[in-house]
């Protein structure tokens, strides 16, 4: 076929289901819900896959029966004892893993690191948990891998082909208390060689919910005022396969969203909207052969906050990244990458534009000495001007003590050296802004044993159990200073813990259970006071709870479908100093679906309870969050 | 994170106002609160966790949180600043923008004025009428264009008038029959007529005039953040004296047995990489002898109690944590420190 005119159908295809509003991703539904360390699966576009030996992953699937329309920080929540820090319903949601701040999880889309420039952080109300094909959750550290930020953990959001003949199409909408209306239309077509998939979503909320205000005499009920959002996206992905050996790919993900600030209870003065636009672009070429394979990514991030109409924040940042892999013998195979980005920030809160170069190199090796033990070294080198960032090492161990069709015994070590690039906020900032911060760093070690038991194909059982110990220094927190704050490379923490996963999938009465059962114990202590009268070292972090619990049984019987989750969130001090406390909770959803069947559709409805015992539970001190409520959902399939 | 900022940033903008010279604070009945130092404890904006410590100095016992404790409910605000008046107690949350009063003795609760207030910050009393100092609704710049005092009539607990003034007013103090009020945003100081509750004159004065105290001669001492300390003659509203002293906080308190001022500084660090806080200390006899009696990182407010002439400096530990009250004599040596709440930012002796 004439290159030419296959690029301009290609180019065609695109543009066409840019312009529809219909979208796609029914695959990946396997209704498994286990926790697994991934096998090595070579997945096109993401070449750090084979070097991640030694440490902890987690996967979701199951994400469209159980999170049709959710945000990650939905399922975050629901699916791994991670904190999540909601500043109420549907408000900016944070993440604390493994003891860390909220900028310490690089989040990953196809490869892009999406955390904001500015704020260093990505706000998980605002990613819909169906953003990508595949969700990895990354524990502990890995700069060498995914770059600044990986201190805590990453989160690895990642699209890809299905390449089948068949086009699939889902449309879902629910309707749920407080006025809450969410859509999604996926649609997926294509062939053995090029591949469409279109996905298009809508929230609102009115999220009026009532609470109550335990400010008052009496706590009277009130309904929550000015909590309204509004999210609406497009992702639109093209894989081609241009040859027996290559691929070429682009990924597009358009987002708009617009909310109202809930304010703190009793706070009657606030007024606060925002507004966030962000389009992401990631364009992907891969190539193999005898001299090993290449991946080469062009990509552009575009990210615009508005807030109360009055402070504006645009920022561009242009990505290029190639990685060329080889396996140098049958034991040996090493990837050597480079890549740069330019950062550029317009906004009325710094004192002038903002715009930088970064450099990263790494190199990647992993030595297979016998069949049962791998071994991986990876480092990077990051280059910013004006900072002296640390060489990020990663040294990790799989080691399978014992592998049979029934029992897989597995022993994992994991070390890294780890940094953070101070955001352009904390830099820039006006007034504030502290350009001689230093980069932060952490040194993390790790251990891991899981243990896999098949009683039989349809009976399994998974346990994995993980140690760490971490350091941070130079953690950068913002202290006043006089009329206004800036931030100091003050604190040095130490966070260890612990982390249990349990699951297991049984037949029981013709149906199936799956269950999950997750904890985490996370210890993160401040080494450092501020001066003489601090009371705040050698205590708790803030908003680090010492224990978290996830708890999912999903119950497969014929067409029905049938989850019940129970989460557990531990106390979380407000202070430095331990002495204010909010108290822990736990939740609890329910949800029922029927699906019905026809030869190449379905239809499920869904029901679900959100709190279904009414809790009031605070995430943070005074923000409300909704009692008991409710939501019907009906999604369709059509599978031609 | 950026509101957080932002607010972070109004939240310091707030310094603290003393209530020493409160003249109306006569007879009232025993009550647990009776003798002892009440501590204003701001709370952080993202939490508000505003609350009201009690530190009785004779036993050096600490009541953390005594609204909630008395009322079973957390103040839960911005507590701006609380003053006792004709035995009631007027604590004002920024945040809500409301009052809530509470008998003083006992700190239970007897109503909440919250109608026609909009971010209010400090009270001043003559009688039965009260004046309260509020920026007004934020533009969305967080700028205060529409700040008012609003006159509050005791009996019925209701804001009776709203007198324009300048951006941002600050302190505010009653003196004979006329209300002054400073404004950080300028560098002036509004008089009011508390007979016709209208604006009679302004006194120009350095850049950021903040909080008030008077002394023995009747004469109002205002730290201006400019830099400068002015002393008012508040029948002439003329300026009686002036002494330059840099890096003014604003808060300021006087020992009115010893007619010795206190006034809190901030500078940087040598390296920038946190700012000092130091305790200057001046006779009203002899303004232009400065001397420096005190320092130590993280001062958010202080306040004298002239009684026992111990100054009580209020630590906020960068609001991470909760705050410390160090106790210092005259000659700037500390005798004590104990933990209070949230973002300690001043103090009502009783």
């Amino acid at each position: 076929m004439n290159t030419q005119n296959t690029n301009v159908s290609v180019l065609l295809a695109l543009l066409s289901f840019l312009c529809q509003v219909a979208a796609a991703a029914p695959g990946f539904s396997q209704d498994s819900l286990q926790t697994q360390t991934l096998q090595e699966v070579v997945i096109y576009g993401m070449p750090s896959r084979e070097f991640i030996t030694g440490s902890r992953q987690q996967y979701f699937d199951s994400i469209d029966v159980l999170f049709p329309a959710s945000t990650l920080s939905d399922l975050l929540h629901t699916l791994t004892p991670v904190y999540i820090k909601e500043y109420g319903s549907y408000m900016l949601s944070t993440i604390s893993l493994r003891g860390t701040g909220a900028g310490h999880t690089s989040t990953l889309w196809n490869g892009l690191n999406i955390n904001s420039s500015t704020l260093g952080i990505t706000d998980f109300s605002q990613i819909p948990a169906f953003a990508g094909d595949r969700l990895v959750l990354h524990y502990g550290g890995a700069s060498a891998l995914y770059g600044s930020e990986s201190i805590g953990g990453s989160i690895i959001i990642q699209s890809e082909g299905l390449w089948t003949d068949t086009p699939l199409l889902t449309v879902y909408q629910d309707a749920g208390s407080f006025q809450t209306y969410r859509s999604r239309v996926s649609l997926r077509i294509g062939n053995s060689r090029v591949e469409s998939s279109t996905r298009a979503y809508h929230t609102y909320s009115k999220n009026n919910f009532p609470f109550n205000n335990i400010l008052k005499p009496g706590s009277p009920v009130e309904r929550q005022q000015h909590t309204s959002v509004r999210q609406t996206g497009l992702l639109q992905d093209v894989y081609w396969k241009t040859g027996a050996r290559s691929q070429f790919s682009v990924n597009t993900w358009y987002h708009h969203s617009n909310r109202q600030i809930q304010p703190t209870m009793g706070n009657t003065a606030s007024a606060d909207i925002q507004e966030d636009e962000n389009l992401r672009l990631a364009v992907s070429f891969q190539n193999s052969g005898d001299w090993g394979r290449i991946n080469a990514k062009a990509g552009y991030l575009y990210d615009f906050m508005l807030f109360n109409n009055v402070f504006n924040t645009t920022s561009n940042q242009w990505i290029l990244q190639s990685a060329w892999s080889r396996k140098l013998t049958p034991m040996l195979k090493s990837t050597l990458g480079v890549s740069w980005k330019n950062v550029a920030v317009e906004t009325n809160n710094y004192a002038g534009n903002v715009a930088e170069n970064r450099w990263d190199v790494y190199l990647w090796i992993k030595y297979t000495p016998f069949r049962i033990w791998e071994l991986a070294l990876n480092i990077r080198q990051a280059g910013v001007p004006g900072f002296r960032i640390p060489a990020a090492p990663t040294l990790g161990s799989t080691l399978d003590l014992m592998k049979n069709n029934s029992h897989h015994f597995q022993w994992r070590l994991m070390a890294s050296g780890n940094y953070r690039i101070p955001t352009l906020n904390d830099r820039y900032w006006n007034p504030g802004g502290n350009p001689d911060l230093k980069p932060e760093q952490s040194w993390s070690a790790e251990s891991g044993f899981l243990w896999q038991y098949a009683h039989s194909p349809e009976t399994t059982f998974t346990s994995d159990i993980t140690w760490y110990n971490m350091w941070v220094d130079n953690w950068i927190i913002w202290l006043p200073q006089g009329s206004y704050w800036s931030p100091q490379n003050i604190r040095e923490v130490r966070s260890s813990g612990l982390e249990l996963t349990l699951s297991g999938i049984h037949h029981v009465a013709n149906g199936t259970i799956d269950w999950n059962i997750s904890y985490a114990f996370t210890r993160s202590v401040n080494k450092t006071s501020l001066d003489e009268y601090d009371r705040s070292a050698g205590k708790q972090l803030p908003f680090v709870p010492l224990h978290n619990v996830s708890m999912l049984v999903y119950y497969n019987l014929f067409n029905w479908k049938f989850s019940f989750s129970e989460n557990y969130t531990g106390d979380r001090f407000i202070t430095t100093d331990n002495e204010d406390v909010v108290d822990g909770y736990w939740l609890t959803d329910m949800k029922i679906s029927r699906q019905v069947k026809w030869t190449k559709e379905s239809l499920l409805v869904s029901f679900e309870i959100k709190n279904l015992l009414n809790k009031t539970y605070y995430n943070l001190p005074l923000r409300a969050m909704p009692g008991r409520n409710f939501r019907l959902g009906l999604m369709y399939n059509l599978n031609y | 994170m950026m509101k957080h900022i932002l607010k972070m940033l109004m939240v310091t903008l707030v310094v603290v106002h003393i209530y020493g010279c409160n003249p109306d604070d006569n007879v009232m009945p025993a009550g647990k609160y009776e003798n002892g130092v009440l501590i204003i404890n701001e709370g952080n904006f993202t939490d508000g966790d505003g609350s009201v410590s009690f530190y009785n100095p004779d036993t050096e016992d600490i009541h953390l949180k005594i609204f909630k404790e008395e009322n079973g409910r957390p103040f839960g605000g911005l507590l701006q600043s609380v003053t006792v008046h004709n035995g009631k107690a007027y604590l004002i949350d920024n945040l809500g923008s409301k009052i809530e009063v509470v008998e003083a003795g006992s700190f239970k609760w007897e109503t909440t004025i919250s109608e026609d207030l909009s971010l209010p910050r400090f009270f001043a009393a003559i009688d039965n009428k009260a004046y309260v100092s509020n920026w007004g609704p934020y533009a969305p710049d967080f700028t205060s264009p529409d700040s008012y005092i609003a006159v509050i009539d005791l009996d019925n607990m209701k804001v009776i008038k709203k007198i324009d003034v300048n951006s941002a007013p600050e302190g505010i103090i009653v003196v004979g029959e006329k209300l002054f009020v400073s404004s950080q945003t300028t560098s002036e100081i509004s008089i009011i007529d508390t007979g016709t509750d209208t604006i009679t004159g302004t006194i120009p004065v350095g850049f950021g005039p903040t909080h008030f105290v008077t002394d023995s001669q009747g004469r109002i001492w205002v730290a201006c953040t400019g830099g400068v300390l002015y002393a008012i003659n508040p029948v002439t509203e003329e300026i009686a004296a002036s002494v330059e002293i840099e890096n003014l906080t604003g808060r300021i308190s006087i020992n009115q047995n010893t007619q010795s001022i206190y006034l809190l500084t901030s500078t940087w660090a040598p390296d920038y990489s946190y700012t000092e806080n130091e305790v200057v200390t001046l006779n009203t006899g002899s303004p232009d002898e400065v001397r420096k009696i005190f320092a130590t990182r993280n001062l958010y407010g202080l306040g004298v109690d002239s009684a026992s002439g111990v100054i009580y400096l209020a630590n906020s530990n960068a609001f991470l944590g909760n705050g410390t009250i160090i106790k210092i004599n005259p000659e700037g040596t500390e005798t004590g420190n104990f933990p209070a709440g949230r973002g300690p930012n001043g103090f009502v002796f009783r």
